[in-house]
């Protein structure tokens, strides 16, 4: 069977010629245009005046557009109608967008939106999450609040207390392609985008409200995008909606791609959060009660903010069972771009928040911090007890991560290389090492129920030949080649007679964007579906052919066998033709088992639970901050991988990611709301060189309890958050300098881990 | 946009002297190319160097130094039979400098042109004593590497100068150099703090030191008080302190996102030890392969 086989990416090959096509490289006809805009330099402000007279004047320029000649709605928002494509009246962040100008060339549009003449009269901006607090700017009005037990009371009885707080930085997503989009106009004022988003389904609704049209007069068209991780879930709408709408007024093809500085300034990033918290715990490290209180900053427009802040929440606990828990959710209003969903979708701050209350306490109690972990486990599946339930109230029944430990633990050899980073360190004064371990638990699903669906296409043409779509999108992961196998094994045949063509709106509509992990779960079950269906036509033409009952079929190894008849694949595909069947058939698919209410933090929001493990060594220099990942050891739960060889390229790419946002990826905005580090010479994410040394990478054999497909399990965000292991062992290095806690904040830069020794060091 | 290919540095002057509009010579290209794909900066002309004779060449000179090509990439140079056991710190400092593509392209000179305080190859460059030769409409003339750069992105060469050389002096004996900067990550970065040190060695007595450092100033600085604080030491912690303190305090850098004042100096005193150090193993073994 295709599926569980270790295949390479499907276009691995075209990747690496570079003759994968991305939108910039999409042949376009030759009158095609090119746009750029034209950016806000304030954080907040009201625009006194627009002179672009310059604008118009510069070599090249078609037209440029503001709000005012907008057709019809002015708005790119995933969902809250708060984020006009162009500012009108009022800006609300430094690198808005303001005016659109149409060119016949990139440079040319560039070059002439720098030539503007915009007055804004400047407003108090709102930038830090302490500002944002005094002027009690936030979304939803207020806090959510969710309780689950009486946590006060369990803190204030609890033996043992720490309390503390951590700043936790935000991320740039630093796709390779930044964002692109190109607008073609059809017949009848019909428009076909080519898109790099995660979305297709958001960039033609957004598209249609933009041109006033019905949906079914956009098409929209996804081949891949080159690196998405959420930053292309709803960031890629301006740019197709201003394609979109300067294509329609010059009747001309148009397309626009931001430069990287363009891009790191307009485009939301992951939140950054602080979050306070005190737990009760008792002597032996069992905590009693957890009180967590989250400030988010969101930036100027809601975005996906209160989910990613709800997932946020939904994470507190991590993998630790938590008798009782108040968190307290705060979603700030600010003047800097709208932070976004990326990989984890704020599961891996509020997971963060919880990791730091366990690093805290094994180092109140002097404890393992391995050890301290298991203690506050949940049961584990094979435990006949009656289920524990998380603090959103959903019944933990697939727990994998006693065994996990008690597995990685012995392949990495974590007690004798503890033993040795405690010698090393009680024998070097400048290089100090660490040693950390960090599990995850991560719900799968949308927490927006009614998003977890999904469509599928699948055509076998009458040479036996099978073509499908699906709702999903390539952005690297592999997803087109998981689906290819689930087809494959479906129809038992070998993967080149399966070919996955572009996501097409035109081909499978109202799709939910490829995220939450969720793209092979709901995509590979919708496939499915539409494969069984024309096997069940398939089946009974064969059966009647050979008049037969219909038990006991087989599709393999390229032939169909009914009881003791056997037929080609091919030949089959040919008789159901001749016989004038339907070859073509839909599939969908429904999350089963789901029912969620966020605003009382109760229910059961995700399917199952993905877990992993992860060991990190760490050294850092205690002059300079300098510090390297020695050795790096994983185990992770795919369920029964769909493609061992994807998913492990997955954990690895996660891991780096993750480590990366912790460490070197430092987002610095000054007092007046500029975004310092818009390049990579002043933005920092990991090279080649710096993966661990060693890295050792297993996924764990275990399939998924729940009916997902081949009983696999989501791969694309929960490693991310095995980075957190780095971080927590960057913290026991540090540890090592003194007696204090180092309280290290996020992300731990060099210099940030200078100060942390130099404290640790004066006690 | 015009693109022109001269075959002497003579004739190159002539086509930037006598250009209507703004121009720029070309060799590696890896901040030329660069500027204008961004649109930082798109010349009326491009003056390619390439096509020059001996742009290309690593020559020996008769008394033991060396005479570098302004389009010797660093990859040529990094694979050189000799100049690195000479010069290790040299050719690392340059090695650092971007990716291996980049290596493929990017020069020594280059890089000094450039004038961003954070050039990893020209405190290598100072601390070895290089200089380069200046071609210009009125002559000739040789100038050292640390009289070039006058501030970020500013140098003293005049309208239609431009540098034809680099000559690195004769190695001698007894004698090291080291380079080392300071990155937030492991590598592909533009350095915090850089430090070169070059000396020589009487026994185990520094009688000669040349220290430099980047990205700490406007400029890339030569230290003499470093210097001077160890020469004619044995490289002793007293030795080492008081380098240390000569880095810090000659540091004048600024405040922004790839460090604070306080941690830039800080760094640059830590580097100046570790790397008077290697430099100093550097030199204790060089006398030890001529002995």
């Amino acid at each position: 069977m295709s599926v569980k086989a270790p295949l390479p990416h499907d276009t691995a090959g075209l990747h690496v010629a570079g003759s994968a096509r991305y939108i910039d490289d999409i042949p376009v006809p030759a009158n095609c245009l090119h746009l750029a805009f034209g950016l806000s330099n304030e954080a907040r402000g009201v625009i006194t005046g627009a002179d672009l007279s310059a604008v118009r004047a510069a070599p090249g320029v078609i037209t440029v557009l503001k709000a005012t000649d907008l057709p019809h709605e002015n708005d790119v928002s995933a969902a809250a109608h708060d984020e006009p494509l162009l500012a009108q009246g009022e800006v609300f962040y430094h690198g808005q967008p303001i005016f659109l100008v149409v060119a016949t060339s990139h440079l040319a549009a560039r070059k002439a939106a720098r030539l503007a003449n915009i007055t804004i009269s400047k407003r108090p901006a709102i930038i830090t999450i302490d500002e944002a607090l005094s002027a009690n700017s936030r979304f939803e009005g207020e806090a959510l609040v969710w309780n689950n037990g009486d946590a006060e009371t369990a803190l204030n009885t609890a033996p043992r207390n720490v309390e503390g707080s951590i700043e936790i930085g935000g991320q740039e997503h630093f796709y390779l392609e930044s964002q692109a989009a190109l607008a073609q106009p059809q017949e009848n004022g019909d428009m076909l985008i080519n898109s790099s988003t995660q979305h297709p389904t958001e960039i033609q609704h957004k598209v249609a409200e933009a041109l006033g049209k019905p949906m079914h007069s956009v098409r929209v068209e996804s081949r891949r995008m080159g690196g998405g991780f959420g930053g292309k879930e709803s960031q890629g709408n301006a740019l197709a909606v201003a394609c979109a709408v300067a294509a329609s007024q010059t009747g001309q093809p148009c397309k626009m791609r931001y430069d990287r500085d363009d891009d790191m300034v307009i485009t939301g990033k992951r939140h950054d959060f602080r979050i306070n918290y005190r737990a009760g715990f008792t002597k032996d490290g069992k905590i009693l009660g957890v009180e967590f209180v989250h400030y988010a900053r969101c930036g100027w427009a809601a975005d996906l903010s209160l989910p990613v802040a709800d997932r946020a929440m939904l994470h507190a606990d991590n993998a630790y069972y938590v008798p009782a828990m108040r968190i307290e959710s705060h979603r700030l209003k600010t003047n800097t771009t709208s932070a976004t969903a990326y990989r984890g979708f704020g599961g891996p701050q509020g997971m963060l928040g919880m990791e730091r209350v366990m690093d805290h306490i094994a180092h109140e109690l002097k404890l393992d911090p391995a050890e301290l972990r298991q203690r506050n486990f949940y049961a584990s599946q094979k435990d006949t007890g009656p289920k524990q339930r998380t603090h959103y109230n959903q019944k933990v029944t697939d727990f994998e991560l006693h065994e996990m430990l008690e597995r990685l633990t012995d392949t990495a050899q974590y007690a004798a290389r503890k033993k040795a980073v405690s010698d090393w360190n009680a024998n070097n004064d400048i290089l100090k090492k660490g040693l950390a371990f960090s599990p995850l638990k991560f719900g799968i699903s949308f927490t927006l129920s009614h998003l977890n669906q999904a469509g599928a296409l699948v055509h076998i043409y009458q040479d036996g030949s099978v073509h499908l779509n699906h709702g999903g999108t390539e952005m690297g992961q592999g997803l087109n080649q998981k689906i290819a196998q689930v087809a494959a094994s479906e129809f038992g045949l070998p993967m080149e007679r399966i070919r996955i063509t572009a996501t097409d709106t035109a081909k499978v509509p109202n799709t939910s964007a490829t995220a939450a992990s969720s793209g092979s779960d709901l995509n590979g079950m919708a496939v499915k579906n539409a494969c069984n269906k024309l096997k069940k036509r398939i089946i009974r033409i064969l059966s009647n052919h050979w008049e037969t009952t219909q038990s006991d079929v087989i599709f393999t190894d390229g032939m169909v066998q009914i009881g003791h008849h056997s037929m080609s694949f091919d030949a089959a595909a040919r008789l159901a033709y001749e016989s004038r069947v339907s070859l073509s058939a839909t599939g969908f698919y429904r999350t089963p088992k789901l029912s969620w209410d966020r605003l009382k933090g109760r229910g059961r929001p995700f399917y199952y639970f993905a877990y992993g493990a992860a060991i990190t060594e760490v050294v850092i220099d205690t002059l300079t901050g300098e510090n390297r990942i020695l050795r790096t050891d994983i185990l992770h739960d795919a369920g029964t991988s769909l493609n061992p060889a994807l998913d492990i390229g997955q954990v690895e790419g996660a891991y780096v990611q993750g480590a990366g946002w912790l460490t070197m990826e430092e987002l610095v905005w000054d007092t007046s709301g500029r975004l310092q580090t818009h390049a990579p010479s002043t933005y920092k994410i990991p090279t080649c060189a710096d993966r661990p040394d060693v890295f050792n990478v297993a996924l764990w054999p275990g399939e998924n309890r729940e009916n997902t497909i081949y009983r696999s399990k989501a791969v694309g965000e929960p490693p991310f958050m095995l980075g957190i292991s780095a971080f927590l062992a960057l913290s026991d290095a540090i540890a090592a300098c003194g007696e204090i806690y180092p309280a290290l904040d996020a992300p731990a830069t060099p210099e940030r881990i200078l100060k942390a020794v130099n404290r640790v060091r004066l006690g | 946009m015009q693109y022109l290919t001269p075959s002497t540095f003579s004739d190159a002057i002539k086509l930037a002297t006598d250009a209507s509009g703004t121009s720029r010579f070309l060799a590696g290209g890896t901040d030329v190319l660069v500027q204008m794909r961004a649109d930082i900066f798109t010349p009326d002309l491009l003056i390619d160097l390439k096509k020059i004779a001996g742009v290309g060449d690593i020559t020996r000179e008769a008394d033991g130094g060396w005479t570098i090509g302004v389009a010797v990439p660093g990859a040529v140079l990094r694979e050189h039979s000799d100049l690195g056991r000479e010069w290790p710190g040299l050719v690392e400092a340059v090695d650092l400098i971007g990716s291996t593509q980049v290596q493929g392209r990017a020069t020594m000179v280059g890089n000094l042109c450039n004038a961003s305080p954070a050039a990893d190859a020209v405190p290598a460059m100072i601390a070895a004593g290089a200089e380069v030769s200046v071609q210009g409409p009125n002559g000739k003339r040789r100038v050292p590497v640390e009289d070039i750069p006058t501030g970020p992105g500013q140098t003293s060469l005049a309208q239609g100068e431009l540098v034809t050389a680099v000559h690195i002096p004769p190695r001698g004996t007894h004698a090291g150099d080291a380079y080392q900067r300071f990155i937030p990550r492991t590598e592909m970065d533009i350095a915090v703090v850089g430090c070169a040190i070059n000396l020589r060695l009487d026994g185990d007595i520094i009688t000669e030191a040349r220290v430099a450092l980047g990205a700490v100033a406007p400029t890339a600085l030569l230290v003499d008080d470093a210097a001077n604080a160890i020469i004619g030491t044995s490289l002793d912690d007293a030795a080492l302190d008081a380098l240390s303190a000569a880095a810090t305090a000659a540091c004048n850098p600024i405040d922004d996102k790839r460090g604070t004042i306080k941690f830039r100096k800080h760094i640059a005193g830590v580097m100046a030890r570790r790397v008077a150090l290697q430099a100093y193993e550097r030199a204790t073994a060089q006398a030890g392969e001529k002995a």
